[in-house]
């Protein structure tokens, strides 16, 4: 749960002191500096004034071309999910099939998102418009599909989207690892199903290499499940991975192969004499005969055999010994777990609808003090950090302390040349023949933030305000291109300690930024192909429009 | 809209009618609650990047 927020600290005296991470919530002090008469909006009121945007801009999309009316449908589809979940399924459809007639150029990442979004939602729906994708969205949502539908515990549709990828040309070995191993013993009919159907694609399509090279899929499933299965399936499958080791060894002569698992290593003369290795264990249960034969004639399969007596079980033993399979579980998915609803385990509280949803979310969330602060271990803001490290109830008082710290910092980032004395400053350098790239640091901003954040975590929110409102004045200073992760934090900041003015005033700062990044990238050649929602303007856009929407709405 | 809504006005002022439409559907979904899961975003040279933030191919959450 979020709410069980840690905390941890590296020592203050190392190089690299890691900031208090999610402090408790109920320790925060929020709303002192809340305007009179401007409550908060209810839920009601915020869905009330989404909607008609929403039905909007549903509406005006149709007009636009299919890449940028795609991504238009697919945020709009997002919103939905809150309010009207069947509706957010129907525009996520219509997204996807705005993205096919979208360029070449970006279609593919459109479509990835699009059936990414709806999985969860409606696994159904991703089923049935898959086909239609690119051959890179197929080969990752197949996999998607499969391994969600597992953790769902519906084996008959996880089995369904298994045959969907056979018959559209997208066999995964992972996800079929998956499968077989998930299925239950009640279901040994579709598991030989899959085995079969596993065999029957690789001799289908010899050429087909969307993940992995198929004779080497099948040797691998033969390896791991012919105990699972009927001697003659067995079988089958082993005459397919070596007639089609033998086939690639015909086109497409090697000399030598290598092929590696952990630190095991090892060299073939060819594909065959590793994929007879590989099954040679397996073979020897069902027809020793043949086995003994097929090793006479090759050599290198008994020296590896050696090595790993139990073949491609020895050879991978890491891989063998990791249970692939998925036991079904009922938790939310996070994808539809909603800021607006209390029962969600990822469930955001309302002070933290700030700076999390301004990127995008990972499995662990970003939030506000999630990041590192590093300090120059001999820098000026060391006898600072010292002085402010516990919010002392002085800290007002002592804010010119801030100024001591310098707001640019250049660090050198790679420097060839002549050997320099360490701890000769940048001037020297110069003359010393040596040369370096630097990257830009911005030590005040960062202490500023550091110290504010200890603050409002333990709960000092007169200090945390005194300390945050020295970072306006140095905003501006901050060149555009490095300013807009300085304005989040500051912005979020603000909100946490419901100082909503100053709040809004940043997010201002930030919509100027985003205009200016805006004209600059309207003459960028490389980027007029491109739908303008893409642009680096059009995030810092949302990423305001995400703070501004707490700082402003009352 | 009310009166105070700063962040709104200046939807007015993005210059593209068609990425002011999408900017309202992001406030739309930031009004709602929904946090932005995943985005493509392309940079000056034409890199394009996407961020997927949880999938359900890499791990099973």
């Amino acid at each position: 749960m979020l709410q069980a927020r840690l905390q941890f600290t590296v020592g203050l005296r190392s190089f690299v002191s890691c900031l208090l991470l999610l402090a408790p919530i109920s320790a925060i002090s929020f709303g002192e500096q809340a305007q009179p008469n401007q409550s908060p909006l209810t839920l009601p009121e915020r869905e009330s004034l989404a909607r008609p945007l929403l039905e909007h801009a549903e509406e005006v999309a149709n007009s636009f071309d299919p890449g940028f009316r795609s991504l238009v449908q697919y945020r709009t589809a997002g919103a939905w999910v809150a309010l009207d979940p069947g509706r957010a399924v129907r525009v996520y459809r219509s997204s996807f099939l705005s993205a096919m007639e979208a360029p070449l150029a970006f279609r593919e990442h459109l479509e990835s998102v699009i059936l990414n979004d709806l999985l969860p939602l409606s696994p159904t729906d991703v089923l049935d418009l898959l086909p239609a994708a690119e051959l890179t969205t197929r080969s990752h949502l197949y996999v998607s599909l499969i391994k969600y539908l597992l953790v769902q515990g519906d084996y008959p549709k996880a089995v369904s989207a298994f045959d969907s990828g056979i018959a559209n040309g997208v066999l995964s070995k992972e996800a079929t690892t998956h499968l077989l191993a998930s299925l239950p013993n009640s279901l040994s009919a579709e598991r030989a199903h899959v085995f079969s159907e596993s065999i029957r694609f690789c001799q289908l399509f010899p050429d087909e290499k969307p993940l992995s090279q198929p004779y080497e899929a099948l040797a691998y499933l033969m390896a791991r499940f012919y105990s699972q299965m009927s001697p003659a399936l067995v079988m089958r499958g082993i005459d397919a991975a070596l007639s089609q080791a033998e086939q690639e060894d015909h086109d497409h002569p090697a000399g030598r192969i290598s092929r590696i698992s952990g630190s095991n290593y090892l060299e073939f003369q060819s594909n065959y004499d590793f994929a007879l290795f590989a099954v040679a264990p397996v073979l020897q249960e069902l027809n020793r005969g043949r086995v003994a034969e097929l090793l006479e004639q090759h050599p290198e399969a008994v020296d590896a055999l050696k090595h790993f007596p139990q073949g491609l079980a020895s050879f991978a033993s890491h891989d063998f010994s990791f249970n692939y399979a998925i036991a079904p579980r009922r938790d939310k998915p996070p994808d539809l777990c909603l800021w607006s609803n209390l029962v969600d385990p990822l469930n955001l509280l309302p002070q933290d609808i700030g700076l999390e949803f301004t990127a995008p979310r990972t499995p662990l969330p970003v939030v506000t003090g999630s990041g590192f602060y590093i300090e120059d271990p001999k820098g000026p803001e060391v006898p600072v950090l010292a002085r402010f490290k516990d919010c002392p109830l002085d800290l007002a008082d002592h804010v010119d302390l801030f100024h001591t710290v310098p707001v640019l910092r250049k660090i050198p980032f790679i420097c060839d040349g002549p050997m320099i004395v360490s701890g000769q400053g940048e001037g020297s350098e110069a003359g010393s023949g040596q040369w370096c790239t630097y990257t830009n640091t911005y030590p005040r901003a960062n202490l500023i933030q550091f110290v504010t954040q200890g603050c409002i975590n333990l709960d000092h929110p007169a200090q945390a305000r005194a300390a945050i409102h020295e970072e306006l004045g140095i905003l501006p200073q901050i060149p555009e291109e490095n300013r807009l992760g300085h304005l989040q934090m500051a912005a979020d900041l603000f909100l946490r300690l419901g100082d909503l003015n100053s709040a809004a005033e940043v997010t201002g700062q930030g919509f100027t930024l985003a205009r200016a990044t805006y004209e600059r990238e309207l003459s960028a050649d490389n980027l007029q192909k491109f739908p303008k929602g893409f642009w680096r303007s059009a995030e810092i856009y949302r990423e305001m429009i995400t703070l501004g929407v707490n700082a402003s709405l009352r | 809209m009310p009166r105070s809504d700063r962040t709104r006005k200046t939807l007015d002022d993005i210059p593209d009618p068609r990425l002011r439409e999408l900017e309202e559907v992001m406030l739309a979904r930031a009004l709602v609650g929904v946090p932005v899961r995943r985005s493509i975003t392309v940079d000056p040279a034409g890199n394009l990047a996407v961020s997927q933030g949880i999938t359900y191919e890499g791990s099973v959450w």
